[in-house]
């Protein structure tokens, strides 16, 4: 315990001695605080001392509550938390590993009566100090602007804390990984950042063949039901070229599967990070009432789909999402891969020579 | 009993470069022991395997009664690596605190023992400056401080002097002895041999991955201990012991040669005197010599020719 507690400790004297760490903090801070200044009434939105008269956004649409949580969602976890923060966080701990097995310092942790698995592991997890930190502020920030601004308040909102942390170490246990085969810092961190634009890439594509797939299934069901609605009324003029529009939607749907199933298969070997994001914005629907307002009735219009609502669709992906991509196949199969990459880690560190 | 008793140790790194080629080393308890040899020799491999932190290829013995590379006998150990690199962010006592609780010493032990440390070395006064502001010497009094913070039976200190000027040195040699003094062993890894010589109760060359000569400084040398006269106007040889001894020339002493008769005995070398004189020469020095740990050393890296034999060369290469 008195090694790990000092390992710990001397982590912190690390971040602490970071410009870069109270920077982020401070950015975490002054974005609250931005999104704090930001107020909404019955006629519309003020900034400051300065009010704008909107139709659409004001508290006659949708609660003071509702707004703060969208902004959260779409500002704070969306694009700080998860790809601001994370960019700088993973500045700040690239050279952890680097730092730790080059050459004067390793030699002094390694004479030490600890295992290097243990200093390994122990060293990497005090990376996610960063993320962690950044995290826990932001979230409490915008927790009080939720609570004070907009009246509601959602102890919910703190699931964003560990998941943010989960979501930066797949990428960090990468970034580790090339520590310790590049015993560089710069090298690491931008094959992380190589690694991680590879994963967006790959789950937005199976993000959007998902997409095409139920869009496709969906208009086949609405196409066999116009099909019985005209059987039923016995007006059956158009009955025979919508089968043939149902045969070549079936056709399609099942290419979109057939593309899909490989690209479902990879992903879900390779850590979520896209996944991870929507898993929690889910949780978030879930637990802390974050359920934007619904859309209009207009149709999805995907791939030229006219007969599946925008909303239906909505829904049916969110259906689609939480049967098939729920906790375990989010955040378990990305920690499987985080396990496995850690113990390639730990395996080269013990084995090798400093 | 011996406080490092290895035999046999080899290491072959990736690509087959052969650090160690069965290295023995004997270290008795309570001395401060020398580890010599040339750049690639193998010494810091040989430094590093004692401490685990590179992984013999294949090693037989002990280290303080315990088996060799393990993590348990690493407790009692303290340890100065050569080119050290304490965390910039780090003032000089959080260093030897955090190396002491690494090295798992209880918080208030720690806290004392860092004081007295830093007392010791002569720190005391800038340990609560970040050690990147430090010189040289510093840091390693620094170092030094740290490998005694577990209270070690073993001190490993790999090259302590480097870089340290005339007066740190000094003082570094003086707390080797201190230490020594205080019952531990000291193991000290360095090229400078008259540092070595000064503090050294036995030594070990190693080169090419062998050891080639250990033991103490008297042992090593025992053979070489010898006569030295200079005459003018003697011949071009004495007998001595039923051989011929040629005579050297002295530098800018035009007439005058060296004579070198390889014994310890004063008594031995009468005779010769005496021929001399009866020659006509005149006796102008004698003087009783033997080889300093740097003509060992040399003798012993040296090769006929004169060349010195190339190391295992892996420090090179890395």
């Amino acid at each position: 315990m008195t090694q790990t507690l000092a390992i710990f400790l001397d982590a912190y004297r690390d971040l602490n001695s970071r410009k870069l760490f109270w920077l982020a903090i401070a950015i975490s801070m002054l974005v609250v605080v931005l999104v704090g200044s930001v107020g909404i009434d019955s006629t519309g939105i003020s900034v400051l001392w300065f009010h704008v008269d909107n139709k659409f956004v004001n508290t006659q649409f949708f609660p003071a509550s509702t707004f703060y949580k969208i902004i959260f969602q779409n500002l704070g976890i969306n694009v700080w938390l998860t790809w601001l923060a994370a960019i700088l966080a993973l500045i700040s701990t690239a050279s952890v590993v680097p730092e730790m097995v080059a050459s004067g310092s390793i030699d002094m942790l390694l004479s030490k009566p600890i295992t290097r698995g243990r200093l390994f592991l122990t060293r990497w997890v005090t990376g996610l100090f960063f993320a962690g930190i950044q995290a826990l502020v932001f979230v409490t920030a915008s927790f009080m602007v939720i609570g004070i601004r907009g009246g509601a308040w959602e102890p919910g909102l703190f699931i964003a804390v560990p998941t943010v942390v989960v979501f930066f170490s797949y990428l960090y246990c990468f970034c580790a990984l090339m520590g310790v085969l590049t015993r560089s810092t710069v090298a690491s961190l931008l094959l992380t950042l190589v690694f991680w634009l590879g994963l967006f890439g790959l789950q937005e594509g199976e993000q959007f063949v998902n997409r095409g797939r139920i869009a496709s299934t969906m208009e086949c069901a609405a196409i066999e039901r116009a099909i019985e609605t005209r059987l039923s009324k016995n007006a059956d003029a158009d009955v025979d070229r919508l089968r043939g529009e149902l045969e070549s939607e079936r056709a399609a749907a099942a290419t979109w599967q057939r593309v899909y199933a490989p690209l479902y298969a990879l992903v879900t070997c390779l850590p979520k990070t896209n996944e991870t994001t929507e898993w929690l914005q889910r949780r978030l629907i879930a637990s802390a009432s974050f359920r934007p307002p619904p859309d209009e009735e207009s149709t999805l219009n995907f791939f030229g789909s006219t007969r599946v609502k925008r909303r239906e669709f909505q829904q049916a992906l969110f259906d689609d999402a939480e049967s098939r991509k729920g906790v375990a196949w989010t955040i378990g199969t990305s920690l499987a891969f985080e396990v496995a990459l850690l113990g390639a880690c730990v395996w080269i560190f013990r084995r090798r020579d400093f | 009993m011996l406080a490092i008793d290895l035999r046999d140790v080899t290491k072959t790194y990736r690509g087959g470069v052969k650090a160690l080629r069965g290295v023995s080393l004997s270290v008795g308890r309570g001395e401060v022991f020398g580890l010599l040899g040339p750049n690639g020799a193998g010494k810091s491999t040989l430094v590093k395997i004692i401490m685990t932190v590179v992984r013999p290829t294949t090693l037989q013995g002990t280290v303080l009664g315990e088996p060799a590379c393990t993590q348990r006998v690493l407790e009692r150990i303290g340890y100065l690596p050569e080119h050290h690199r304490f965390p910039a962010y780090l003032t000089g006592r959080q260093v030897v605190d955090f190396l002491g609780a690494l090295a798992k010493v209880p918080r208030a032990v720690r806290r004392e023992r860092t004081e007295r440390l830093l007392e010791l070395v002569g720190m005391r006064d800038w340990g609560d400056r970040r050690v990147t502001t430090y010189s040289k010497g510093m840091q390693q009094r620094i170092g030094i401080a740290a490998a005694l913070v577990n209270d070690p039976q073993l001190v490993v200190l790999d090259e302590p002097t480097d870089g340290v000027d005339p007066v740190g040195r000094r003082e570094i040699r003086d707390m080797l002895l201190r230490i020594r003094g205080e019952g531990r062993t000291v193991l000290v890894n360095s090229h400078l041999l008259g540092e070595v010589e000064m503090v050294a109760d036995r030594v070990a060359i190693v080169n090419q991955g062998l050891t080639v000569a250990q033991g103490t400084i008297e042992e090593l040398t025992r053979d070489s201990h010898r006569y030295e006269l200079d005459a003018v106007g003697g011949p071009a040889a004495v007998t001595f012991a039923g051989r011929e001894c040629p005579g050297a020339a002295v530098p800018d002493r035009p007439g005058a040669l060296t004579y070198v008769l390889p014994t310890r005995e004063a008594a031995e070398v009468q005779p010769v005197i005496d021929a001399l004189r009866a020659a006509g020469a005149v006796v102008t020095r004698v003087e009783r010599a033997r080889e300093t740990l740097e003509d060992l050393f040399v003798r012993s890296v040296v090769d006929r020719d004169g060349r010195a034999m190339p190391g295992a060369a892996r420090e090179a290469r890395r």
